[in-house]
């Protein structure tokens, strides 16, 4: 009863002072989300240009609730949280890991999507299959691929501190040194490998999880009317079924 | 026309001229000869304005030439180099009618009238839409001549106009000059041609170590020649 | 055999070998990478050439300012005055020893703070800051290659020092420079691949954001380097025809 008070005043106390984002976004007409170019099959471009993604349905989604139109801001993911600081967009909705350091600087909604990363071999190599506990003996001998900069390349130093780690811009490309044995194994989000096994049917994924990963809505510290209303639709969606369709579409069935 | 008092100069430690003194009237053609580092071609382009000198006095016609503007003085006087100089982007009739155009402000049709009406005393006026690279060193060195000439000077210097040629070619350019002697223009040639010296000179002053150390007609000159080395 | 064959036929020898180099390799590669050409890049090519367009308009704004820069300072480390001087030189040593990513985020993120500027206007910025510092000492060496006797020559028919820049030391350091102008501005266009750090859609940009929407990296990333090479074969022939057009022969 306590927190609730003090979360209810705090909101007050955010509105009177800060005027309410949620009205400042209707009276613009437009959500403006920050996003990096592309994130696959969460985010990306189809062969018109046009973006597309589980995240840009959830965004549209989102908007359509507002009854306002959306728009991405493009930014490089180094300077997306500093510019949603700076008021360049109102969210970003950008399969974006809750970590307690973000956390610091943004307010995160409740998570929307949980992924996790998992270990990938090419099953030519390691035909009687790859696990972590595996990996883990093989100690220095083992290449791990990854892609630079993501939350799997962190997995990767922090479970194999031993293991040579080699990293790319896409899952594409890690994925090749799979196929031309350069690495031994490779650790990236467990929903590439949907997409991935069509182009590279030697690929197969170990079941157990290296570590999972909420993925939440980050908001401007202030923008707590906006933070409160998010949580209530995230956790709607989830009972409605939404989610589980865009998972469907974006993450199985669409062939990117 | 010319009064040179006592000129000096030196580069850095080098005397180069130690204390100059002539004077020429209008009309005259004065050879300047000389063995090389004798300081002539420096007294020529310290005439001409195209180096300091430390000590002395250069008059052109009463005036200091250090109070006139480079404007004025290129419109008394002209300049013929050794190496002939040309502008190697222009064709030639650019090379000579720009000076027209910028420092006269002729409009670009007169200056090309002029133009050819100049390359025709140097019979040139076929090669006036070519490049400089196009012309033989003796058809060069009359376009440099021609572009001296068009900005109608009353003086012209020569600094060894024909020491660069070809020994074949060395002719047509000494020819063109003793035609331009003849039109009555005051002209500073310094030079080994003997030949034109007893052709064209109406005097000849011998240069040594910075020094005039003779000042005297081509006939004298040449009969007591025999005392100096002259090339 | 005459000498011209010999030279084609050694030329044709050069290539063939070139082209059968790259075919093995590439039959090697596609033996365990299956290549979608289909897919990267012909369905998204009206995207690789929105990329390319930009690319090629940001490059040939910032050749051109970079060439202003770099005609006014390296006039001014040619002038008499001590001050232009050390102004220009100043200018050539802090764009020099700043990498170009660098300039780029600064100006972007520093000037974009003050004044609202677009990533194009801000890469356009940088690279013509960047580029004009190499123009200005390429142009600069080029006017103190002019021979002495040609200043000496302009000033015996009366031009005053701006007509002699612009009559005689700029056009002949315009012409003995072009092939070092070319390779620099061969250099910026490559160099404009930077401006992907700000999100400005040009042709690497457009690159990895295909390579990594379509799962089909090489084909993107080999798509791109063919454009790119378009653009700077190009300009390498557009160099060698001034050069030919303007040669003093």
């Amino acid at each position: 009863m306590k927190k609730l008070l003090v979360v209810l005043s705090i909101v007050i106390f955010s509105v009177v002072i800060f005027g309410g984002k949620i009205e400042e976004i209707q009276k613009r007409g437009v959500l403006l989300i920050g996003q990096d170019p592309a994130y696959a099959p969460f985010y990306g471009i189809n062969e018109n240009g046009k973006r597309i993604g589980h995240d840009i349905e959830f965004a549209k989604i989102l908007a359509e609730l507002l009854g306002v139109k959306v728009k991405f801001v493009i930014t490089n993911w180094d300077g997306i949280i500093p510019a949603l600081m700076t008021n360049k967009f109102d969210i970003i909705l950008a399969a974006m890991t809750i970590t307690p350091e973000r956390a610091l600087k943004v307010n995160f909604t409740i998570p929307y999507y949980q992924t996790g990363q998992a270990l990938m071999y090419n099953s030519k190599k390691y035909p009687d299959g790859l696990s972590i506990k595996k990996v883990s003996e093989m100690g220095e001998k083992v290449k791990i691929a990854v892609q630079l900069g993501s939350t799997g390349e962190i997995a990767a130093r922090k479970f194999f501190p031993k293991a040579k780690i080699l990293t790319f811009e896409t899952v594409d490309a890690a994925a090749y040194q799979l196929i031309t044995k350069k690495a031994d194994a490779m650790i990236f989000d467990d929903l590439y490998y949907g997409n991935l096994v069509k182009k590279y049917p030697l690929i197969k994924m170990d079941s157990s999880l290296l570590t999972k990963e909420n993925l939440g809505i980050a908001v401007k510290k202030e923008d707590i009317d906006l933070l409160l209303w998010l949580n209530t639709v995230i956790e709607y969606l989830k009972t409605d079924g939404t989610f589980e369709q865009l998972k469907q579409k974006w993450m199985i069935d669409y062939k990117w | 026309m010319i009064e040179i008092k006592n000129l000096e100069k030196s580069f850095g430690n080098l005397e180069v001229l130690k204390g100059v003194n002539l004077s020429v009237t209008k009309g005259e053609v004065l050879v300047i000869m000389g063995p090389s580092g004798s300081g002539k071609s420096t007294l020529l382009r310290c005439i001409a304005g195209l180096e300091n000198y430390q000590k002395g006095l250069i008059i052109l016609e009463e005036k200091n030439i250090l109070d006139y503007t480079r404007k004025t003085l290129v419109q008394k006087i002209g300049f013929v180099f050794q190496q002939h100089n040309l502008f190697p982007h222009l064709k030639i009739i650019d090379n000579i009618s720009l000076g027209l155009i910028r420092t006269k402000k002729i409009k670009k049709e007169e200056a090309y009238k002029i133009a050819l009406d100049v390359l025709e005393k140097v019979h040139l006026q076929d090669k006036a839409y070519n490049f400089p690279s196009q012309l033989s060193g003796g058809q060069q060195q009359r376009a440099g001549i021609a572009r001296a000439l068009a900005m109608d000077p009353e003086i012209i210097l020569f600094d060894e106009p024909t020491s660069a040629l070809d020994p074949s070619l060395v002719y047509e350019v000494k020819e063109t000059m003793v035609e331009l002697s003849k039109m009555g223009k005051t002209m500073l040639v310094v030079t080994h041609e003997v030949d034109f010296a007893k052709k064209a000179g109406d005097r000849i002053i011998f240069m040594k170590n910075g020094k005039i150390l003779e000042n005297m007609d081509p006939d004298t000159f040449f009969k007591t020649e025999l005392k100096y080395e002259i090339a | 055999m005459n000498k011209l064959n010999k030279n084609y036929l050694q030329k044709f020898i050069a290539y063939a070998l070139l082209i059968l180099i790259l075919f093995i390799f590439y039959f090697e590669m596609s033996k365990t990478y299956p290549f979608n050409w289909q897919k990267v890049p012909f369905k998204y090519m009206n995207l690789y050439l929105e990329g390319f367009y930009m690319t090629l308009k940001i490059s040939v704004f910032s050749i051109f300012f970079a060439l202003v820069i770099g005609m006014v300072f390296g006039v001014m480390k040619t002038s008499k005055y001590q001050i232009l001087k050390e102004l220009a030189n100043t200018y050539t040593t802090i764009f020099r020893n700043i990498p170009l990513l660098v300039i780029i985020l600064i100006v972007y993120y520093g000037i974009g703070s003050m004044i609202e500027i677009s990533a194009m206007v801000g890469a356009i910025i940088s690279l013509s800051l960047f580029e004009g510092a190499y123009v200005s000492e390429i142009i600069r060496g080029g006017i103190e290659a002019v021979p002495k006797g040609q200043v000496d020559a302009a000033k015996t028919i009366g031009l005053s020092t701006f007509y002699l820049y612009i009559d005689i030391l700029l056009p002949q350091a315009f012409r003995t420079t072009l092939p070092a102008l070319t390779g620099q501005f061969i250099s910026l266009v490559k160099d404009s691949s930077l401006a992907s750090v700000i999100a400005l859609q040009e042709l690497t940009m457009v690159g990895r954001q295909i390579a990594t929407s379509s799962f089909a990296s090489f084909e993107s990333y080999i798509t791109v380097a063919v454009f790119y090479f378009t653009i700077t074969a190009l300009l390498q022939l557009l160099g060698k025809f001034f050069e030919r057009r303007f040669a003093i022969v």
